[in-house]
């Protein structure tokens, strides 16, 4: 499974159809980054024969907008708008990778999403698969993409 | 209240199995968290015939306390072991979950478990979802179950 390339191709095709934004794709990150500030991280766990979550981690000023292309309404503050619109885009990214990986992506399910937001936070992800972690750049800014996948074991 | 037995008897039992440790379970409620200070809380997804989310939220204080207990060591800061711990604890808990729901004729898959930790961190749910929120106290303090599903999917 090219967990990269279905990745690169939810997020591309979601920031275009949902957003109206060109979401352009950096190198994949050598390995996961723990700490953030001043962010929103959407997330959404993946379960089935394969495990796993998937999350969007987001810095403040980028989130609101991309809630505000979201909900075409200005977003001045990081308020439930905004956490609620996290959230369904790591519900739209889950659907998409799950159908960009056929027939090993068929069976797995999709729990609710979350999202998290702070000053400073640390998000750690106890996986033992593949893991991929993609940078992007919108003309608001950047935002990383992640997404762990293991086999139930 | 929907769950909240299942709850109850899952996180004491993992407590009692993992640590030693006998919480007492408050009453369970209905109320959205939000926001944590020096905090940890453990996430995991289930999906299958619901969908849902189980995060067990403990203070800082205590969860260095209870890491302690299950490592069989001092510890003075939120560190890697903390987290993983947390993430331990949660997987456990949404696996007597899991069974409890089975025992009921209700199939749900999980997701890896994510730990969140920080100085001051919120974190939402899908605000259509619904949501119950069980406390359990120790001497030392007091931790929070709380479980968030779709009645449908």
């Amino acid at each position: 499974m090219d967990l990269k390339a279905t990745l690169t191709k939810a997020t591309q095709e979601i920031f275009e159809t949902m957003l109206g934004m060109e979401a352009n794709a950096g190198e994949p990150l050598s390995g996961r980054i723990n700490s953030f500030k001043d962010s929103v991280t959407g997330t959404i766990g993946l379960a089935g024969p394969y495990q796993g979550m998937l999350a969007i981690h987001i810095p403040e000023a980028v989130a609101k907008a991309i809630t505000s292309a979201f909900l075409c309404m200005e977003v001045e503050e990081i308020d439930e708008d905004v956490k609620d619109a996290l959230g369904e885009l790591a519900n739209m990214l889950g659907g998409s990778v799950k159908s960009g990986l056929g027939e090993e992506g068929r069976e797995i399910k999709l729990s609710i999403p979350s999202a998290i937001c702070g000053a400073q936070y640390t998000i750690d992800c106890f996986s033992q698969g593949e893991g991929v972690v993609l940078p992007f750049s919108v003309a608001d800014g950047e935002f990383l993409v992640e997404c762990q996948l293991q086999k139930q074991g | 209240m929907y769950a909240s037995d299942k709850i109850i008897a899952a996180t004491c039992e993992v407590f009692a199995m993992m640590v030693g440790m006998e919480p007492t379970a408050g009453e369970p409620r209905i109320e959205r968290l939000k926001s944590f200070n020096d905090s940890v809380s453990g996430m995991l997804g289930l999906s299958g015939d619901f969908r849902a989310m189980v995060a067990v939220h403990c203070p800082s204080a205590l969860a260095m306390h209870i890491a302690g207990e299950m490592l069989g060591m001092e510890i003075t800061e939120v560190d890697a072991d903390v987290r993983d711990a947390f993430g331990e604890i949660t997987n456990m808990v949404a696996g007597g979950l899991k069974t409890a729901f089975a025992a009921d004729g209700q199939s749900v898959d999980l997701s890896v478990p994510t730990t969140v930790a920080g100085s001051a961190y919120n974190l939402n749910c899908l605000s259509r979802a619904e949501c119950v929120i069980v406390p359990f106290t120790f001497p030392e303090g007091e931790i929070l179950v709380e479980f968030k599903y779709l009645a449908n999917t």
